[in-house]
Parts: C-alpha cells; sequence; structure tokens
C-alpha cells in the first residue's frame, strides 16, 4: 500500500516536473500563430434554433451565415459582406447587387433566389419564426400576416429576384435606413436543402458564412464550427470554433481562469474586478449600443404633466448610480441613445442633468406630488439595488414619502406594462439593432414603435421622423436629431444608464474584437500557442 | 411478490395522473403570456407569431382541453413541442444520462463514505471518532450548498487544479467527483448520523444480549445480526434520496456547468416554459415512484418480516 502511495506520487511529481518543463518550451514560442490556425471555445447559451430567420444567437448565426451587409464593429459603418451594395434613389425601391462566386457550405453556389426564399419563409406569420418582425418594412408583408385567417400567398410581393445576382427589393414605405436591416443574420440566404427537411436543417444548417457546423446541434451541448475553406469573403484564421453552454456566466468565468474556455462575454458584474486585476490586458469592455430607462404611465393622471416628469429625471444622480451601484458596468444616460450610436447627441436632454434644486421647484411649479409611488420593474437580481437607490434620490430630493416597488417576474410585468396596469414609472431595457439614434427612437418612443409601451404619441414628433425615414443616410440624421430634441421637451421615458458588458479572454489569444456587437467578428481571432 | 410489485404500479396510476393535473393547472394558470415570457424580456414577439404559436399550442383552448390534449399525446409517448418549438422528448433523452450520472455517483459516495462512518462512530459512542462525526456533519447541514459548491470551485478547481472545473467534457467519472461529492455531502452525513443511531439502539436490544449470552464472538454479533437490522432505516433513507437526487439537482447543476434535469427545468421554469416543466416533472414524479417500490422490495432481504408474498 504504501509502496504504491509512493510511487504514485513519485509519478504524479514527475508528470508535474514535465508539464512544467512543456510548459517553459512552449512560453518561447508564444507569440507563435498555431500550426492550421488552432481552434478555440466560447462560452455561450444554448442558441435553440439554428435556422437564421427563428434564431438570436448572434456570434453563432455571424460565423454560420453571412446576409448582404455587415456592421464595421469600431466604426458602426455598414460595409460589404455576401453582397456588393444594397442602394436607392427613392429609399423605397432598394436594389441589392449579391457578390459573385459565393458557395453554400455543401457547394452549391449562392443565388439571388436562396436570398427570396429564406425571407419569404421568415417573414411568413404561420412559420412563427421569432425574427418575423424583421421583414414588416418589406411589400407584402402584411399579407403574409393577416389579422385573420390563413395567409392566401407565401411570397413577400415586394422582393424580386432579378436575376442570379440582383434582388429588387420594394418597401412599403421609404426607409433610409434599410441597409442596416439587411446586416441582421435573419437576411441570410438559404439553400434548396432548408425546406426539405426544416427540422434536420435546424440542427445541422447549411450556410454562406465562414464556418460550416460539425454534426448535428444537441441541446446544451457544446457546438463545434469548421472553418469553411471555400468561403467567398476573407478567410477566418481559427481553423474552428466550439461554442460551450453555460447557464451561469459566473461558472464560465471559473472555467476561463482554469483555462477549460477561452471566450467569456459578458463577465458577470460582481467578477468584474477579479477580472481586470487577473487578466491584465485581456479584458475589454463593448461599446454594444442599449439603454436602460423608466417609462412613465402617461395615463396616470399623477404624470400627465410633463413638469412633473422631468422633475423626477432631474432628481436622479446617474453618475453616483453607474459608479456606486453599477461599479461601472454602465455609463449615466443622458440622451437616448449612448456615444457608440450615429446621431446621438449627449446633451439632447436638459432634464437628463443632475439638478436635485431645479426639480424639487419644478415639481412645486406643476402643483408638488400627492399620494404614494410605485416603482414597477421585473425580477432581475441586477436591478433590485439600483430601484433602492432611485427610490432614496427621489425621496430626498422631491420629497415623496411613499415609494414601494412591484416587481414581477417577466411574463407578468409585460403584461401589467402593456395592459397600462403600472400605476407608476416601469423599468425597461432596449437593445437597438444597430448603432443608429433611429433604432432608439423608432422603436421605443414613435408610433409605429413596437416597444413603445406608454402609447407616446406627438404627432410632430411622428411626422419629422417619418420624414426621416424618406431622406437617404447622411440627409435623414440631423432630422431624427431634431425629432429627439423634441421627444426631451414631453419627457416621455426617463434614460437611466447604457450598460456596458466586458469581455474575457485566454493567453491562448492574440487579441479579440470587442466593439459595437459586443464580442466582434470571431474570424480575426488568431490563437497561439 | 410479483403481486404486490403489480398493484404498486397500478397505484402509480392515479398518482400520475393527479400529479400531471396538479403540475400543468400549477405551469399553465400563471399569470402572463408564456409566448411573451419566452421572448426574455428584450424582444418582442410580433402579434402574427405570437397568435401562431397560440393556435400551435393550443393556449388558446381552456385549461382543460389543454390537459388532455397534452395526457393524449402523452399517452403515445409524445412529451410535445416546448414553446420554441423543440421536442421536449430530445430534451430529456439529452440531459437525464448528465443527472443519472451524477446522482449515481453522489449516491454511491453516500453509501460507500456515509454508512462506514456511522459505523465507526456507532461503535465508539461517545469516544473520539463519535464526536468527529458529529461536529463534522453538522458542519455539512450547517452550511448552504451552493457555499460549499462555489468554494470547492474556486478553491479545487480554479485554485490546485485538482478537479475539472464545470462542465462534462472529461467524461465519468473525473467531471462528476467533485459536484457529485458535494451534491452527496448532505446525504452522506445524514446517512452516517442514521447509521450510528440506529447501530446503538441495535446494540442495546434483547436479541443481542441473548446472542451474548450464548458466547457468539461480538464481530460475528455486530456482523450478523446488528448490522443487518441496523441498515433498515438506513435503506429507506438511502432509497427516497435517490428519488432526490435523480429529481436533478439544480444549484449544483447549474454551478458546474451540468447539462442535466435540474438545469433544464430551472431555465424552463424561468423562461414559463410549460411543457418542458411538466414533461421533466411527470418523469421525475415516476422515477420516484419507482425507486420507491424497488426499496420496498429491498426490505424482505434485509428483514423477512417485512416481505410481501
Amino acid at each position: 500500500m504504501t509502496t504504491s502511495t509512493r510511487r504514485t506520487r513519485a509519478a504524479l511529481a514527475l508528470a508535474a516536473t514535465a508539464t512544467l518543463l512543456l510548459a517553459a518550451c512552449s512560453d518561447e514560442g508564444a507569440a507563435e500563430p498555431a500550426a492550421e490556425g488552432g481552434t478555440f471555445s466560447v462560452a455561450s447559451s444554448d442558441p435553440q434554433h439554428l435556422t437564421p430567420g427563428n434564431s438570436w444567437a448572434a456570434k453563432e448565426m455571424m460565423l454560420l451565415f453571412a446576409p448582404p451587409l455587415a456592421i464595421n464593429d469600431q466604426t458602426g459603418e455598414f460595409e460589404p459582406h455576401a453582397a456588393k451594395s444594397v442602394t436607392s434613389e427613392d429609399q423605397q425601391t432598394w436594389t441589392i447587387e449579391l457578390q459573385e462566386g459565393w458557395t453554400f457550405h455543401n457547394g452549391e453556389p449562392v443565388t439571388a433566389q436562396n436570398y427570396a426564399d429564406a425571407w419569404n419563409a421568415a417573414a411568413l406569420g404561420a412559420n412563427a419564426y421569432v425574427q418575423n418582425n424583421a421583414f414588416a418594412m418589406i411589400e407584402g408583408y402584411d399579407e403574409l400576416n393577416p389579422s385573420e385567417g390563413t395567409a392566401t400567398t407565401d411570397t413577400l410581393s415586394g422582393v424580386q429576384v432579378v436575376d442570379e445576382d440582383t434582388l429588387e427589393v420594394t418597401l412599403s414605405k421609404p426607409y433610409g435606413l434599410f441597409p442596416y436591416l439587411t446586416t441582421n443574420w435573419a437576411f441570410a440566404p438559404l439553400p434548396e436543402e432548408a425546406f426539405e427537411d426544416p427540422e434536420a436543417f435546424d440542427k445541422a444548417p447549411i450556410g454562406n458564412g465562414p464556418y460550416a457546423i460539425k454534426g448535428d446541434y444537441a441541446v446544451n451541448q457544446p457546438l463545434e464550427l469548421v472553418r469553411y475553406d471555400n468561403y467567398g469573403g476573407e478567410p477566418a484564421l481559427a481553423q474552428g470554433i466550439t461554442f460551450v453552454p453555460y447557464t451561469d456566466m459566473g461558472t464560465a468565468y471559473n472555467d476561463l481562469l482554469a483555462g477549460n474556455v477561452d471566450v467569456v462575454y459578458p463577465v458577470p458584474g460582481d467578477r468584474l474586478g477579479d477580472a481586470n486585476q487577473r487578466l491584465e490586458g485581456r479584458t475589454a469592455a463593448s461599446s454594444i449600443p442599449n439603454l436602460n430607462y423608466f417609462g412613465f404611465p402617461l395615463w396616470e393622471d399623477q404624470f400627465s404633466d410633463a413638469r412633473v416628469r422631468k422633475a423626477f429625471s432631474m432628481a436622479i444622480d446617474r453618475e453616483t448610480l453607474t459608479s456606486s451601484i453599477l461599479r461601472d458596468a454602465g455609463v449615466p444616460a443622458t440622451s437616448i441613445a449612448p456615444e457608440s450610436a450615429a446621431g446621438n447627441q449627449q446633451d439632447a436632454c436638459a432634464a437628463c442633468v443632475y439638478d436635485p434644486e431645479g426639480a424639487k421647484a419644478l415639481l412645486e411649479e406643476a402643483g408638488g406630488w400627492e399620494g404614494d409611488l410605485v416603482l414597477w420593474a421585473y425580477q432581475d437580481p441586477a436591478t433590485d439595488q439600483l430601484l433602492q437607490a432611485i427610490a432614496n434620490q427621489l425621496r430626498t430630493n422631491l420629497g415623496i414619502e411613499e415609494i414601494t416597488f412591484q416587481v414581477q417576474p417577466w411574463a407578468q410585468f409585460a403584461e401589467a406594462v402593456a395592459g397600462h396596469e403600472t400605476g407608476g414609472p416601469y423599468l425597461a431595457y432596449w437593445g437597438a439593432f444597430f448603432p443608429h439614434v433611429a433604432a432608439f427612437l423608432e422603436p421605443v418612443v414613435s408610433a409605429t414603435g413596437t416597444s413603445n409601451d406608454n402609447d407616446y404619441a406627438n404627432d410632430e414628433f411622428n411626422a419629422l421622423m417619418e420624414k426621416a425615414d424618406g431622406l437617404d443616410f447622411e440627409q435623414s440624421q440631423a432630422i431624427y436629431q431634431e425629432a429627439e430634441r423634441l421627444l426631451w421637451e414631453d419627457m416621455p421615458i426617463m434614460p437611466v444608464y447604457h450598460g456596458l458588458y466586458t469581455a474575457a479572454w485566454s493567453e491562448r489569444l492574440a487579441d479579440v474584437p470587442v466593439g459595437l456587437a459586443g464580442l466582434g467578428d470571431l474570424t480575426t481571432v488568431q490563437v497561439t500557442n | 411478490m410479483i403481486q404486490y410489485a403489480l398493484r404498486r404500479l397500478l397505484q402509480m396510476v392515479p398518482v400520475l395522473l393527479g400529479a400531471t393535473i396538479l403540475i400543468f393547472a400549477l405551469v399553465f394558470a400563471l399569470p402572463g403570456d408564456p409566448i411573451q415570457a419566452m421572448a426574455g424580456g428584450q424582444r418582442t414577439i410580433p402579434e402574427p407569431v405570437a397568435a401562431a404559436l397560440r393556435e400551435r399550442y393550443n393556449l388558446n383552448d381552456p385549461l382543460w382541453l389543454q390537459y388532455l390534449k397534452y395526457m393524449g399525446g402523452l399517452l403515445q409517448g409524445d412529451f410535445g413541442q416546448d414553446f420554441s418549438g423543440r421536442a421536449v422528448s430530445d430534451i430529456i433523452a439529452s440531459s437525464w444520462p448528465t443527472t443519472v450520472r451524477l446522482a449515481i455517483t453522489a449516491w454511491l459516495i453516500e453509501i460507500v463514505v456515509g454508512i462506514p462512518l456511522g459505523i465507526w462512530a456507532g461503535l465508539r459512542q461517545g469516544r473520539l471518532p463519535d464526536a468527529l462525526v458529529a461536529i463534522v456533519t453538522t458542519l455539512v447541514f450547517a452550511v448552504p450548498i451552493f457555499v460549499l459548491g462555489y468554494t470547492a470551485q474556486i478553491v479545487l478547481g480554479v485554485n490546485l487544479g485538482w478537479f475539472p472545473v464545470a462542465g462534462t467534457s472529461q467524461g465519468w467519472p473525473t467531471s462528476y467527483l467533485l459536484p457529485a461529492t458535494i451534491l452527496g455531502l448532505l446525504g452522506l452525513a445524514t446517512t452516517a448520523r442514521l447509521t450510528r443511531t440506529s447501530l446503538i439502539e441495535n446494540l442495546q436490544a434483547d436479541y443481542v444480549r441473548t446472542a451474548v449470552a450464548k458466547g457468539i464472538p461480538r464481530r460475528r454479533i455486530i456482523r450478523h445480526h446488528v448490522l443487518r437490522n441496523s441498515l433498515v432505516p438506513v435503506v429507506t433513507y438511502l432509497g427516497i434520496d435517490l428519488g432526490f437526487l435523480l429529481g436533478g439537482a439544480v444549484i449544483i447543476e447549474g454551478i458546474f456547468n451540468l447539462p442535466g434535469l435540474g438545469y433544464e427545468i430551472f431555465q424552463a421554469i424561468q423562461q414559463q416554459n410549460g411543457p418542458v416543466v411538466v414533461g421533466i416533472s411527470t418523469l421525475l414524479v415516476a422515477i420516484f415512484i419507482i425507486v420507491n417500490l424497488v426499496v420496498d422490495l429491498l426490505y424482505g432481504l434485509l428483514d423477512p418480516r417485512t416481505r410481501h408474498v
């Protein structure tokens, strides 16, 4: 017994020395790129679906598929991807010219028809794809999504295949920012095989992207991607990328420290300090455009006066919230869009600046405050302290004594907000689909907005939005900005902060792009040995 | 005995029926639209899509009709689809091997360590080993399992590197040892204490005194009489505990990123994904009943008086 134990110990010691020696050897060649590009792993959550129109799994989708355009992760501008260009004279009829010679992972050439097929399938309401709404602007969408009965057609009348490499898209009304929409993976093409057996395709998709899937997707199992060597665009550096699903990013971070996973995004807030200290230069905060805000219940008498809404906003000390409560996992929001979004104006909202005296005076002017206040929010451990702090600031700065909370699970909360049953301001979040101020204004506060939950309606504002939509990219910006300035005279929502999310990576990776899309283009990640 | 087993299996039918009705009602009668819950707080599902989904999952029907449709499918072995369109049977198929491996490993650790520990303490009642076992088991009871889990992960996994930190990539048993130990600790402590108490009780029983009077060696008395009788309550406990362990260890599976049933049911509850919750819960109820039946049958082997004829 003793001898064998000793032997084991000796063997372990030997193994340890060998490992050290190996480590020493590999250290010398640390800067060398791995042979064949090497492979790395990314902590993720289960993608659920891998058909582009039915998936929110951004990272996996952008590697398996290539939509017409891509957003530059640093500048925020759209640039050619699977298409050479997306152009229009009148902002309503758009011509999409595809790159030539691109192929699917099964070797078939990509044609314009493959794009039209994919869009038709995603836009058909009966298919119940989660990204169905992405096609709402295209002419013929309403026929595919009738409010009563079943659709009589299964093709979008606004999508015409001109030739092998050209598509013509007609929108139901002019929209100068349409090129941004085509950066969504839901606009990627699908091969014929996708329609023969959609269920099998969902598990083993065949795309036109830089990486192909290896094997089939299985629920909560690692998803392996391998470089597609006949990819039409810039070839990827790493030979393979594995997405490892985690339910808890804290666990993923521990796994990163132990060297079992290479990229973690986002690092949970309570580990940020540890990450910045331990990982020295291997962390970066993304500038992914988002807004955490309160919506005012415009249907309540208490909030019908814009001066009351402005007083609330002026009573919030956003700097203190982001530095002490969020510990710098957010920046104060002083307008609707963060600095990373095109057309943002950080000084547009005068009432988003902390001014406790002014707030109190304005509230008095509007007739003071009567009754109690209820703050509504959805269950999320991260928002708890934030709510407490905001309540304290309102108590101190506005003298509102009775402040209580209604914190509910998401489904109940969403229903209460949609049904206008929230008697007080409600916490909300919006992640913009592209880095532009219009990607906040349109959904959150305009007449057509899917997240305009308090039904804010201002004819002048909506007219400005419509005018801007009809102009091209350069000309529209000033009009969108004018609309935002008008918005803050009404103050239907109260911006609080723009969230910052941090990525961390292992020593094996030379550089990980982190920017506007959170984790950026993973094809540029270099693996070293 | 076969008759008894059959009768018990028949009893499963009303229990399962009752359990499914209860779970189904609780899950589907929750306020809030499950279709919107699916979107998870960031994206809104457009109305035409939501309508198509409601139609697909019979959400427009009254609750009793929804239940009948669900049970109709279940009787044909169809667990249905979850709200994102994945087959629930796929989810169960991919997650149960992990849970079974974790549960059995934890259970074996409970038995292999817990029973000898209890015997060691019981035979040395009031002396140092007894006190040691009492202190250690009290500690285990007192510290919450997630504290133990995270601490073990950081100290033994990240800092010392003795065990894999998370995931199942290194297979059984390597990937399962640490989570199974943490998971089994509570049951281990209970097993040890139960064995100790039961052993002490039996040592004072009349039949032991008789055996001693007859001149049978102490070693033989303990091995053949006392141990066997002392194990009856321990086996009951271990049986029920196996049921619990198989029920999915939500916290441990979460901390160690093991994609088992507990992990799935936790996610499903958060997303209000009814079909997954009902499917997995029903399965767990069935497992629990079967495990209990096996334990009841095992009694007979240990104690002939309880044998079912």
